[in-house]
């Protein structure tokens, strides 16, 4: 591991920008660690910060002015991304070192609970499914049920407040975004676009591909938590019976 | 209660911004002038998260109850009762005055301050609202338009309420309110900070800090001199979200390949290489490369700066900002 896989700085005088660089990397094992560095954030430091943004590459911290020790603070939010990141910079092989990764500090996020969320898939032709399908080569039904099978992460709730944007789509399913964005992607759209799959938690414009609507609510003031899928939670989809 | 007869603009709903929110993709808000906020909160002595009004243009209100107001950011005209009234100081307003609040020549956006708060619901502790995102301030993230008619939270024991009403407050409440609202909670009128008026650029150097930080290493040594050497300006399609800028020769952006979290001020270069600073209202993550960030108190400087008039931006180290960034707020209180 160099010190350029990583960078930890405040960039202004209350917000700390934690970023995993590490090009070594592959996209996956960025997201696991930043996974772990975010939780290990959350579980021993929460008393020190306001606020935290999650990010594809980074994670903001924002801290309580009156509780700032500008040094020391770096320091230990570098030395906390040294441990995450160290196994996966020392072996290149990924499982191997995602093994040796889990000394008895750390966060195991493959034992954590799958939500399910119902998705009627687009099987009359109102959507994309049916192109996604003719692009990869596959059948729409082969398309769905390779679809359910994934195991998928949330990365992050961003764009709006709670559009997720979920890990786990293995290669041969990516796909370009749309050539020309939609002005209404519908409420509840389940979509992919190149290595994300993400949920539309209301109507909105959108340049992803739309394989199903699902009526799970991803957002709601109302609820505690608001958003209902959050960073490092695991997400399977699943056919409504009409699909 | 505190009536909006006639805006120009949407009046926003500000305190010191939300907290928790990023995991869920919502945004920070906040107010965009934040020195101006505390010193009013600081002048009323009370929290400095107390949620008061940002006003843009000219407005006009009128008091249902007797209150203590504080008016501080831009150099507006305030008139209460047909009297001409000064920034930065404790105000008492008799219930059923008409308080005129005249577009400011110099500086934007202006506090009014209320003692005990602008009372309504809290979300991720905040009374803040973005109609894009449907919840807070007026409901549905709605702004005070002319009409409004806002609650002021007369249970001024704690700051840290969490009222579920809006717009309800009865007769037998409002008499409570002045028992709490009496004249002993809110200390004289303080001469010396009547003085400090306006946190604008132009009062002082027409320069605004920023720190290099993100992809500044990326762009090009070119761009990184223009950003610097020429003459920006804020344009009036500035909002809370981001403050649009406008210079002469564009500056060209590397490539970025992912959506990256956002700080306050972070600039970013779009395609088009007229800056965008981003304000209290920034999604929580952005597409564009970002060659810097404007520190807390200079996006207060800019959210002062009127529109077409020209700044420079200025390279400081965030060691640089940090300190300047702590000796203004022990400045201002």
């Amino acid at each position: 591991m160099t010190d350029s896989d990583y960078s930890v700085e405040w960039v202004n005088p209350t917000t700390m920008l934690c970023r995993v660089i590490g090009e070594r990397l592959s996209v996956a094992q960025r997201h696991q660690c930043l996974l772990m560095i975010h939780q290990a954030i959350l579980d021993s430091h929460k008393q020190l910060l306001v606020n935290i943004v999650p990010g594809f590459n980074e994670i903001l911290l924002y801290f309580d002015p009156n509780k700032i020790d500008y040094a020391y603070h770096v320091t230990l939010i570098s030395r906390l991304v040294k441990t995450h990141l160290k196994p996966y910079t020392h072996s290149p092989d990924y499982f191997g070192a995602a093994h040796n990764a889990l000394d008895s500090q750390e966060v195991d996020i493959s034992t954590r609970p799958i939500t399910a969320i119902e998705v009627n898939f687009d099987v009359h032709g109102q959507y994309d499914l049916q192109h996604i399908a003719t692009h990869l080569g596959l059948t729409r039904q082969a398309l769905i049920t390779q679809f359910c099978a994934i195991d998928f992460t949330v990365i992050l709730n961003g764009f709006m407040p709670g559009f997720v944007y979920l890990s786990g789509l293995p290669a041969c399913l990516h796909i370009p975004r749309l050539a020309t964005p939609r002005v209404k992607v519908p409420k509840g759209a389940v979509a992919i676009a190149e290595a994300y799959c993400g949920i539309y938690p209301q109507q909105s414009p959108g340049g992803w591909h739309i394989i199903g609507v699902t009526e799970h609510k991803m957002f709601d003031i109302k609820q505690t938590p608001p958003a209902s899928c959050v960073t490092g939670e695991r997400i399977q989809f699943r056919a409504t019976h009409n699909a | 209660m505190l009536e909006c007869v006639r805006t120009e603009l949407p009046i926003f709903i500000v305190d010191t911004g939300r907290q928790w929110s990023g995991l869920y993709g919502v945004s920070e808000s906040g107010a965009m002038d934040m020195g101006a906020l505390e010193r009013a909160n600081h002048i009323l002595q009370q929290s400095p998260n107390t949620a008061a009004l940002e006003i843009l243009g000219s407005a006009s209100f009128v008091t249902h109850i007797s209150m203590w107001v504080c008016f501080t950011g831009s150099a507006a005209e305030i008139n209460i009762a047909g009297q001409g009234r000064l920034l930065n100081q404790a105000i008492w307003v008799n219930a059923h005055q008409t308080i005129v609040v005249e577009r400011a020549k110099q500086g934007m956006r202006v506090i009014l301050g209320v003692y005990g708060g602008i009372d309504v619901p809290q979300y991720f502790s905040s009374s803040c609202g973005i109609v894009r995102e449907g919840f807070g301030a007026f409901g549905d993230g709605k702004p005070m338009v002319s009409g409004t008619v806002a609650s002021i939270n007369t249970n001024t024991s704690t700051n840290t309420n969490t009222n579920t009403n809006t717009n309800t407050n009865t007769i037998a409440n409002t008499s409570t309110a002045h028992l709490h609202h009496n004249t002993e909670h809110v200390p004289k009128n303080d001469k010396a900070k009547a003085h400090r008026s306006v946190s604008c650029v132009s009062e002082t150097a027409a320069w605004i800090d920023f720190v290099p930080n993100y992809q500044y290493a990326k762009f090009s040594v070119t761009s990184r001199y223009r950003f610097v050497e020429q003459a920006m300006q804020v344009t009036a399609q500035s909002d809370r979200m981001g403050l649009r800028l406008a210079c002469t020769q564009p500056i060209s952006a590397p490539k970025l390949t992912s959506s990256q979290a956002l700080a306050l001020g972070v600039i970013q270069i779009p395609p088009d290489g007229q800056p965008i600073v981003m304000g209290r209202d920034r999604q929580t993550h952005g597409g564009y490369p970002v060659i810097g960030t404007v520190p807390e108190y200079g996006v207060d400087q800019l959210a002062q700066i009127n529109v077409g008039q020209a700044f420079y931006f200025r390279v400081v180290t965030i060691e640089q900002a940090i300190a300047t960034y702590w000796l203004k707020k022990r400045l201002r209180v």
